[in-house]
């Protein structure tokens, strides 16, 4: 009896503990954000996928933008032959008079439940700050006339976007698809978009892809310019197919990492924060950032961040900074956060005016989560939980980066000055 | 002390200590579940949060009573969450999502056999903690294993971390990568044959040694901030040990009876 009465009053002892402290936690627990700041939802559902017409549209650039550049598009029946006609004038869709062409490579999309397919044109041997003015046809069915500009050539100036985590909350991306396009009508200088992974929440499933794709459209800007996308791959990308359908397999097979040069002195390093970092990846990343040691300005792009504002931090902490600090990168772009951030300058584990700065976090249309802000290296930095893209302004003497809100406010604006190289 | 009464001892402080890293996993850096509910279920994150926080507060709370034999049901409480964490993280995790659950087993077994073995010291309870622990280890190594044969790309860098810094070896990543599906095949093994009806103690031995090993490579890798990820594994070693420490005594030989608890 006297055992049973010990045993009900550790139960209750225990009871009580407990549920006073589950009380105190839950009572006790940050505001975060609440249902109220979540956006309106869209009405855009994008160019219908019907036989062969080309519909969801995208221009990817890889290693030589100034010289090359892939056209893609989805079409929902098998094209016999798909191509792109283009010209550097415009031709208003008059098949007949674009001068060049282009043959488009097709497939099935992997996913089983839908009968649809990929088709890339890679356009080569184009010439650089030229505007190219180009149709999608497929067994006979165009597009409308876009075009785009490509890359410069020599020690050029320029603007660039970058942003991550485009995934899960379909009214925060198109918002910001609109915030992106409105940033590219605005300011033509813009030449395109690094995207630092997780475009949709889950990679392998073509559902999540449509939707993207079709929300895509949204940044081509009303004179039907299109924002090149420089494409980093994402956890949510996972190992699956898709993403090297959807983006003509940025990179090296089954790696995903490469390096563009904008110009001659802007290097992005484009990395995939999902395979071994410390491997072939460092190797290779060791390697450009030799060769390219005298370039002004050296950025990567990468999806799981080093000095993470939310998580714990992934490999690039232990394999890519280290690399990153000998060769005196300026900014290392990092998403999956879901928040956005700007550390301070980085060297050695240690705040260092000649260190790294680490930029990013993920705000291109995924709800924001709460920062941890007072990690140590957000002193002198910024945190905040607000949907954002990045804008930078290259010039010979500066690199501005200005952090940017869905609503169009700068929210953050960093310079840097070129190092001595 | 009887080999008995050191086994649960070495469960008690495991499970402990995974309240602790599950805890201070949530607090600093956000769990699955708060992800779970707020980016999969549309919760507001204000209310996943609360969650988080809620149950974090409670994991810590619940470790005197880790301490008190008579309050076993706690640690009932203890694997429900463990288990649901599990689960979340299967539900937010892109890479093989599958196996998560599986690899959590250890986690949320131990709790259980040791509230087994928390009750009167009848051979029905002792056989059901030992299962419990068989069990739990042997799904970990197995999910875990396959995660090897995979090629999980954080292995792989663990290997080349390590042998960078303990060999000062550069270790190519084929060569690295072939390393990790010979250690794939062998968890897989020590899953098998710990679930034999022929007790090994040497299996159960290696697995804890290899337990502790992996559960330290997370804070040896990326340093001491990623304590939290070490102590949640701490039961990859001590459910082996433990099962070790079970089978160094016959139950028919043990003599002692812990009643007094
Ligand atoms: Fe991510």
């Amino acid at each position: 009896m006297k055992r049973l009465n010990n045993h009900r009053a550790a139960l209750l002892i225990a009871g009580l503990v407990v549920s006073l402290a589950v009380v105190i936690g839950a009572v006790s627990a940050p505001p975060g954000l609440g249902a109220a700041d979540r956006n309106p939802d869209g009405s855009y559902t994008g160019t219908k996928l019907e036989g062969a017409t080309p519909a969801q549209w995208r221009l990817t650039w890889e290693e030589d933008p100034a010289h090359a550049a892939t056209v893609s598009w989805t079409t929902a029946a098998e094209p016999e032959k798909s191509s792109v006609l283009y010209d550097t004038q415009p031709r208003n869709g008059e098949l007949a008079k674009y001068a060049h062409t282009a043959t488009a490579s097709s497939g099935r999309y992997s996913d089983k439940d839908f009968k649809l397919w990929y088709n890339h044109a890679e356009l080569s041997e184009l010439k650089p700050a030229t505007t190219y003015w180009f149709v999608m046809v497929s067994d006979g069915a165009a597009s409308r006339e876009f075009h785009f500009i490509t890359a410069p050539e020599g020690d050029a100036e320029f603007k660039l976007l970058y942003g991550g985590d485009s995934r899960s909350d379909r009214d925060a991306r198109r918002t910001m698809n609109r915030r992106m396009r409105a940033l590219f009508e605005e300011d033509p200088e813009i030449i395109a978009l690094a995207h630092g992974g997780d475009y949709v929440a889950d990679g392998e499933e073509m559902e999540d892809w449509l939707e993207w794709l079709t929300d895509h459209e949204l940044t081509v800007t009303a004179a039907n310019r299109m924002l090149p996308l420089i494409p980093a791959r994402g956890n949510h990308e996972a190992e699956g197919p898709l993403y090297d359908e959807v983006f003509n397999t940025p990179g090296r097979k089954d790696g995903n990492f490469y390096r563009t040069l904008i110009g001659e002195q802007f290097l992005l390093v484009t990395l995939n924060s999902n395979i071994s970092a410390g491997g072939n990846q460092a190797d290779f990343l060791e390697t450009v950032l030799h060769e390219n040691g005298k370039t002004r300005w050296q950025l990567a792009n990468y999806h799981r961040p080093a000095y993470p504002a939310v998580k714990s931090p992934g490999s690039a902490l232990e394999h890519w900074v280290p690399l990153f600090e000998k060769y005196n990168l300026d900014i290392a772009f990092e998403s999956d956060g879901h928040t956005l951030k700007r550390t301070c300058a980085i060297r050695g584990g240690k705040q260092a005016d000649d260190g790294v700065v680490y930029i990013g976090e993920g705000g291109l249309g995924v709800k924001q989560r709460t920062p941890k802000d007072d990690r140590w290296y957000f002193k002198g930095g910024v945190a905040a939980s607000t949907l954002h893209v990045q804008k930078l302004t290259v010039k010979k003497d500066s690199l501005l980066v200005e952090s940017i809100t869905d609503k169009g406010k700068v929210y953050d604006a960093h310079t840097v000055k070129p190092r001595k190289r | 002390m009887s080999s008995s009464t050191a086994a649960k001892t070495i469960l008690r402080v495991a499970v402990a200590l995974t309240c602790v890293g599950a805890a201070a996993q949530m607090l600093l850096y956000g769990g699955p579940v708060l992800s779970w509910l707020w980016l999969n279920l549309d919760w507001s994150e204000a209310a996943a949060l609360r969650v988080e926080h809620a149950a974090a507060f409670g994991l810590l709370a619940c470790l005197p009573f880790v301490f008190w034999g008579k309050a076993w049901p706690v640690l009932k409480l203890i694997a429900a969450w463990l288990l649901f964490s599990a689960f979340a993280s299967s539900m937010v995790e892109p890479w093989y999502p599958w196996l998560t659950p599986g690899a959590h087993a250890a986690r949320y077994t131990a709790p259980l056999a040791l509230a087994a073995l928390s009750l009167p010291p009848a051979p029905r309870n002792r056989r059901l903690a030992e299962w419990l622990l068989r069990g739990g280890i042997a799904a970990t190594f197995l999910c875990h294993g396959v995660e090897a044969l995979l090629l999980h790309a954080q292995f792989i860098d663990y290997l080349i971390d390590a042998s960078a810094k303990l060999l000062s070896h550069d270790l190519a990543e084929s060569t690295a990568s072939a390393m990790l599906v010979s250690i794939g095949v062998l968890d897989v093994a020590a899953a098998l044959a710990i679930l034999l009806p022929r007790r090994l103690w040497p299996v159960a031995a290696w697995m804890a040694f290899w337990g502790a090993v992996t559960a330290a490579a997370r804070m040896v890798y990326l340093g001491w901030p990623n304590w939290p990820e070490t102590l949640i594994r701490v039961t990859n070693a001590a459910v082996p040990l433990t099962l070790c420490l079970l089978w160094a005594v016959k139950p028919a030989t043990e003599t002692e009876h812990e009643t007094t608890e």
